[in-house]
């Protein structure tokens, strides 16, 4: 049987500027596959993300090893010189299982990012177009999506925020039922303040002030957002019109006071109010978290969310990882009946000549009608006395050498002539 | 037939319960993939057995299901059920069916224990007159919708501590926004209040007509009358006063504590006419 092989480079194996240097494009992986499969490999996809780039193969001879395979991949880059070591190698059941964790983000960097699985999707969509996936890799891609969607759905891998934006957003989905028409200030218009307020946009919230010490630099993320602009001396009594609240600036002291806080609950009824201090020196008194229906949280806190929730995704990694085994082994139940195929056919051939033979004695004593009526007979006794052996010789074999006894057994019994024995031969292109 | 049929339901009903609300909890508080994919089926096969047991019970003992407190906590049990899953099929969120469905639990763990103890004993005939089956049956209603409203209540403050706090554990991740609960406590209150201010009407009439020692003085009608008055309170502060948060759901609380006490001291110790059980 030949051996499928996992090669490239990942967040593991090499640093991110390597990766950086071999992330290949859409035209790229295209252009490699068409120009390689047929003459390296029978086979293959390619996932190229940002973290990744990982060439699948099924080689075309048993010569081609996973080095070679390496060496083509680098000649997409050749005037780049890369480490040997910078390069992980699998094969066989490891490569089928990498390509299985990488589906199921248990090999991500962002350990349950899901976003993989899409990606893993587009590689195999890819090599369709490209032309290099045949039976084989539609069965690994069919298996790996399958596990994917399986850990996505059977374990809590992709669950909760694990950046501090979108816990951000998670603490504020975990006050307010609906984020849209909520209204929310930014404080401070840097690179932190900007991108809470472009996540929150993303996420539905339309109605964002931005205020700024800088007056200018606040107009100008609020034109970016679609927003309004608000004066730095004004906002302290404007406090009550908003619902959330995300402080950012890089002032030495508090800009937010206790005082200016409870006069806006006051005005507001109480509603609840989320304030997020994403501020270093801290812009937000502390003891406004003490006032009823106000929730301040610092990035401290909003740390702690992440770190559980990373904790929470790390626990999920045994039940990932017995989800991926099930499949390896589901696909090499598949795999290793292959071998069978040459000798499937051969019986099949076999027992075709017998049959073709004797109506061919019988052609000139029965008429026409007669002949058309015994050629459907004969070949529906053939599949019907074929299919006992086509079934148990198909049957899933959990070791190898189960298989070939089955195999062996069936070409003694009906005089099968040996092969030319490369089994693999028929191993892609069935 | 119907005797072995409604047996039998009475056995299955107490576990389906037991069952439901392991399986909601062990989905609350770990992320046990069994629980998540079959809590929600057990939850419908559940309701279509208590509705099949209510059936059942109506049918042998012709009767509703009204005439002792174990037949009205195993009905609580059920509107409470079916109140949770219709809230869990229109929202989608299942996070409170462990709070919820473990108090329907109680109802009828308790009812289907006692009710087996004191099987025999006779029926107060007075409750097999309709205008009083009707007057129960939207009390229980009542109560089942501020049952479930102190529910969302405890789940409002157990969320909320967590958010002030900053300790985010299993009521973090897994309740809905407090907005949400807070919309869910009052929305129950508002339910259960037009269910008992519909019972109030019904018994104002009735209760006179039927009961020559009948006396608006009696401590259940004024512990059911401070239920009310709370109640509305509550609703009043909501919808006109535009008073919400921590403050509203402490409300619910208050009204559910004088409902237990309505239901327990005060019935059993001090009320005259207006007990039956």
């Amino acid at each position: 049987m030949a051996l499928i092989y996992a090669v490239g480079v990942n967040h593991h194996s090499a640093p991110v500027k390597v990766r950086e240097c071999l992330h290949l494009s859409d035209e790229e992986i295209e252009d490699f596959l068409r120009r390689h499969t047929g003459s390296l490999f029978r086979e293959a996809s390619i996932v190229s993300t940002c973290n990744r780039t990982e060439l699948y193969a099924l080689p075309l001879h048993e010569e081609i090893d996973g080095d070679e395979l390496i060496r083509a991949l680098r000649e997409m880059r050749p005037r780049e010189k890369f480490d040997d070591t910078q390069f992980f190698r699998f094969f066989s059941c490891g490569a089928v299982a990498h390509l299985f964790r990488v589906a199921s983000a248990v090999d991500s960097q962002i350990l349950g990012d899901m976003q993989i699985l899409n990606q893993v999707k587009q590689s195999y969509e890819l090599s369709v177009r490209a032309g290099a996936v045949g039976n084989v890799f539609n069965h690994l891609y069919m298996g790996a999506l399958h596990t994917g969607k399986r850990v996505r759905n059977e374990t809590a891998i992709g669950i909760g925020a694990v950046s501090v934006s979108f816990a951000a957003v998670e603490l504020a989905r975990k006050i307010f039922a609906d984020l849209h028409g909520k209204r929310v200030l930014i404080i401070g218009s840097g690179e932190t303040g900007a991108l809470a307020a472009r996540h929150l946009l993303e996420k539905g919230v339309d109605n964002i002030a931005v205020t700024n010490r800088t007056h200018e630099k606040a107009v100008a993320l609020a034109d970016e957002i679609r927003g309004r602009a608000m004066r730095f001396e004004s906002f302290p009594e404007l406090l009550h019109e908003f619902d959330m609240i995300v402080s950012a600036t890089s002032a030495p002291t508090h800009v937010v006071s206790h005082d200016a806080v409870k006069r806006a609950m006051k005005k507001r009824q109480n509603h609840p109010l989320l304030i997020l201090d994403l501020a270093v020196p801290r812009d937000v008194e502390p003891t406004v978290n003490d006032l009823p229906n106000v929730f301040l949280r610092d990035l401290d806190s909003i740390q702690n969310i992440i770190d559980q929730n990373l904790e929470q995704r790390r626990q999920q990694i045994p039940k990932a990882d017995a989800i991926v085994t099930e499949e390896v082994v589901n696909f090499f139940l598949w795999y290793n009946t292959l071998e069978a195929a040459p000798t499937i056919q051969q019986l099949r051939d076999k027992f075709e000549q017998v049959r073709a033979a004797e109506l061919e004695r019988f052609r000139n004593r029965i008429d026409a009608s007669s002949l058309e009526a015994v050629d459907v007979l004969t070949r529906r006794i053939i599949n019907k006395l074929l299919h006992p052996t086509m079934v148990s010789i198909k049957k899933p074999a959990y070791d190898s050498s189960e298989l070939s006894t089955r195999i062996q057994l069936v070409r003694d019994l009906f005089d099968l002539e040996e092969d030319s024995g490369d089994t693999s031969q028929g191993n892609g292109t069935q | 037939m119907l005797h072995i049929a409604n047996s039998i339901a009475e056995v299955l009903l107490p576990i389906a319960y037991v069952l439901l609300a392991y399986m909601y909890g062990v989905s609350f508080f770990s992320t046990d993939a069994v629980s998540a994919r079959l809590k929600s089926p057990l939850l419908l096969l559940t309701a279509v057995l208590h509705f099949l047991y209510v059936g059942l019970h109506t049918a042998e003992y012709n009767r509703c299901m009204v005439t002792t407190p174990f037949e009205i906590m195993s009905l609580i049990a059920f509107t409470i059920t079916l109140t949770y899953v219709i809230i869990e099929r229109r929202t989608g969120e299942s996070g409170t069916g462990f709070f919820i469905l473990s108090l329907a639990a109680v109802f009828e763990l308790t009812s289907s224990v006692v009710m087996k103890l004191s099987s025999g004993s006779d029926v107060n005939p007075v409750l097999s007159n309709m205008a009083i089956g009707t007057h129960v049956t939207l009390a229980v209603f009542g109560y089942a919708g501020f049952a479930l409203s102190a529910m969302h209540a405890v789940m409002f403050l157990l969320m909320y501590r967590e958010l002030k706090r900053g300790s985010f554990g299993s009521a973090y991740r897994n309740l809905p926004s407090l907005e949400g609960l807070e919309h869910m406590t009052v929305l129950s209150s508002l339910v259960g209040f037009v269910f008992l201010s519909a019972s109030v009407v019904v018994g104002a009439i009735w209760l006179p007509r039927l009961f020559t020692d009948f006396s608006w003085m009696d401590p259940k009608l004024l512990s059911t009358g401070i239920v009310w008055l709370l109640y509305a309170m509550l609703l009043l502060a909501h919808y006109a006063m535009r008073i919400d948060g921590h403050r509203i759901v402490k409300l619910s609380l208050w009204g559910f504590g004088a409902i237990v006490l309505s239901l327990t001291v005060v019935n059993v110790f001090l009320s005259d006419f207006h007990r039956f059980l």
